[in-house]
C-alpha cells in the first residue's frame, strides 16, 4: 500500500503504531528516535519512504527541523507531524509538513490520513 | 518638597539603591535651596526621610512578591508543560491500545488481545510515576526532608526487583551483586525513586534486547565529593551502567537542570534526572553521568552516585 517511516522517541508509541500501519497494509522501511538518526537513514536515499511519521518533541533535533532538512536535501516523502504540545500546532503547520495531528489521535484516524498521504503518490507514480 | 524625588526614585531605582538616590537626592534639594537662601524646615525634612524608609520598604516587599510570584509562574508553566506533553503521550498509547485490542478482538485474535493489556499497565505505571514524581519534585521545593541512616542493599534489591517485572514487553537483565552484606549511608525516603529513576530511564531508552542494567557499589574510605571540598570524605559510590540509546555531549551537561525539560529539543527524561539530582544534593551527594565506554555515548550511559557513608557501617563494600 506504501513505505513508511516512523520517527518517535517514544519506544512504545514507535511500536503501537508500526503494529497498526502494518496491520493495515503499510511496509513499515524503517524508524528511528530522532531527527539526527532519520536524517542519516534518509541521506544517500538508504531508505526511500512515501511517508514519513514524526514526532515533533524528540531529543537532539525536533520533527520541525528535521523535515526542514529533509526538504533542504529534496527528500520528496510526505511528513506527517505528531505533537502532544497543543500550544504548538498552529506553529508546526508550514510548507514543510504536509500534515499535522495532535495527540491523542485515534489509530483509525492515522490510518486513514497515512493512506490520503500515500495514494496520490502512488497514482503519480 | 522632597517627598515626590524620594518615591519616585525609590519606585523606579531597585529597593536598596532607590533609598540611596532617594536620600542623595533630597539633600541636593536641601543644599539647592539653601544656595538660593530658602531655609528648610527640620520638621519636613524628618518626614521625608521617614516616608523615605516606608517607601523603600515597601518596594522591597513588592519586589520579593514579585519574585515569588515569578517563581511559582515558572513552576506552573513548568508542571504545565510536563502534563500537557508526557500525559498526552501516556493517552496516546492507552487510547491506540485500546483500539488495537478492539480490532483484534474483533478478529477473534484474543490471544494477541491479551497480550496487548500489558501494555495498558505499563502505562498506567508510567503514569502514576510522572505523577509521583511531580509530587515528590514539589515536596522537595517546599521541604527539606530529614536525612536518617539507610542500608542501600536491601532498597536496591526491593526496588531491582520490583522493575526486572514491571516491563513484560521488554526483556530486562538487571544485575546487582553486593560486595557486602551492609552498606550504611546517608540518605532518606526518596532515594528510593533516585534508584527507581535510574533503572527506569536505563530501561525506557533501550533499544537493546535484552535491555542491561549493572549496578556496582563501592567504597572509598578518603574522597572529596568536589573540588571546593576541604576534607576527605568517607563515601559510597553507586554505580549504573546500562547498554540503552546513550545520551549526547551536548545533552550531559544540561540533563539534571529542572528547566531542561522545558526545552522543547528534549524528550521525557528530564523530570526524574532533576529530581534525582534534587535528592542526591539534599543528601550531600553528587551524581555524575558519563559514557558507558568513556567515549563513545551511543553504547550506553553510566550514572555514577556518590553518597556520604553513615558514621556507623557494619561490613564495608570492598
Amino acid at each position: 500500500m506504501g513505505k513508511i517511516m516512523i520517527v518517535e522517541d517514544d519506544v512504545y508509541l514507535s511500536e503501537l503504531y508500526r503494529m497498526v500501519l502494518e496491520h493495515a497494509g503499510f511496509e513499515i522501511i524503517g524508524s528511528a528516535s530522532n531527527g539526527v538518526k532519520a536524517l542519516a537513514l534518509l541521506e544517500n536515499g538508504k531508505v526511500t519512504p512515501d511517508l514519513v511519521i514524526m514526532d515533533y518533541r524528540m531529543p537532539m533535533k525536533n520533527g520541525l527541523e528535521t523535515a526542514r532538512e529533509m526538504r533542504a536535501k529534496k527528500v520528496g516523502s510526505r511528513i506527517i507531524l505528531a505533537t502532544a504540545d497543543h500550544a504548538v500546532v498552529e506553529g508546526l503547520k508550514s510548507k514543510d509538513v504536509d500534515e499535522v495531528m495532535e495527540k491523542p489521535f485515534t489509530m483509525e484516524n492515522l490510518i486513514t490520513t497515512a493512506k490520503r498521504m500515500v495514494t496520490p503518490r502512488l497514482l503519480s507514480s | 518638597m522632597f517627598t515626590v524625588p524620594i518615591v519616585m526614585a525609590c519606585l523606579v531605582a531597585p529597593p536598596l539603591s532607590g533609598i540611596v538616590v532617594g536620600l542623595v537626592s533630597s539633600i541636593a534639594i536641601v543644599v539647592l535651596g539653601l544656595s538660593i537662601g530658602v531655609q528648610p524646615n527640620p520638621f519636613s525634612i524628618s518626614v521625608n526621610m521617614l516616608v523615605a524608609v516606608l517607601v523603600w520598604f515597601l518596594s522591597f516587599t513588592l519586589e520579593r512578591a514579585i519574585s515569588h510570584a515569578r517563581r511559582n509562574q515558572q513552576n506552573v508553566n513548568f508542571y504545565k508543560d510536563i502534563f500537557s506533553h508526557d500525559i498526552n503521550n501516556i493517552l496516546q498509547n492507552v487510547k491506540g491500545t485500546g483500539e488495537v485490542i478492539g480490532m483484534l478482538l474483533k478478529e477473534g485474535d484474543t490471544q494477541k488481545a491479551l497480550a496487548m493489556v500489558g501494555a495498558i499497565k505499563e502505562q498506567s505505571l508510567r503514569g502514576a510515576n510522572l505523577v509521583l514524581n511531580i509530587r515528590k519534585l514539589s515536596e522537595i521545593e517546599e521541604t527539606m526532608l530529614v536525612p536518617r541512616d539507610i542500608d542501600i542493599i536491601p532498597l536496591m534489591e526491593d526496588v531491582v526487583s520490583l522493575l526486572r517485572v514491571a516491563f513484560p514487553r521488554k526483556k530486562v537483565n538487571i544485575t546487582f551483586t553486593p560486595p557486602c552484606h551492609e552498606c550504611i549511608v546517608i540518605g532518606h525516603d526518596l532515594l528510593r525513586n533516585v534508584f527507581e529513576n535510574i533503572i527506569q530511564n536505563a530501561i525506557v531508552h533501550n533499544e537493546q534486547d535484552p535491555a542491561n542494567i549493572e549496578i556496582l557499589l563501592s567504597k572509598n574510605d578518603r574522597a572529596k565529593l568536589n573540588k571546593e571540598d576541604k576534607n576527605d570524605t568517607s563515601l559510597v559510590k553507586i554505580e549504573f551502567i546500562d547498554n540503552g540509546i546513550g545520551i549526547p555531549a551536548e545533552v550531559k551537561t544540561r540533563i539534571f537542570q529542572p528547566g531542561f525539560f522545558h526545552d522543547r529539543k528534549s524528550s521525557g527524561l528530564g523530570l526524574g534526572l532533576s529530581l534525582v539530582k534534587n535528592v542526591v544534593s539534599q543528601l550531600g551527594g553528587n551524581i555524575v553521568v558519563s559514557d558507558k565506554d568513556g567515549s563513545n555515548p551511543e553504547l550506553g550511559s553510566r550514572f555514577t552516585i556518590s553518597l556520604k557513608a553513615a558514621a556507623t557501617q557494619g561490613v564495608d563494600p570492598s
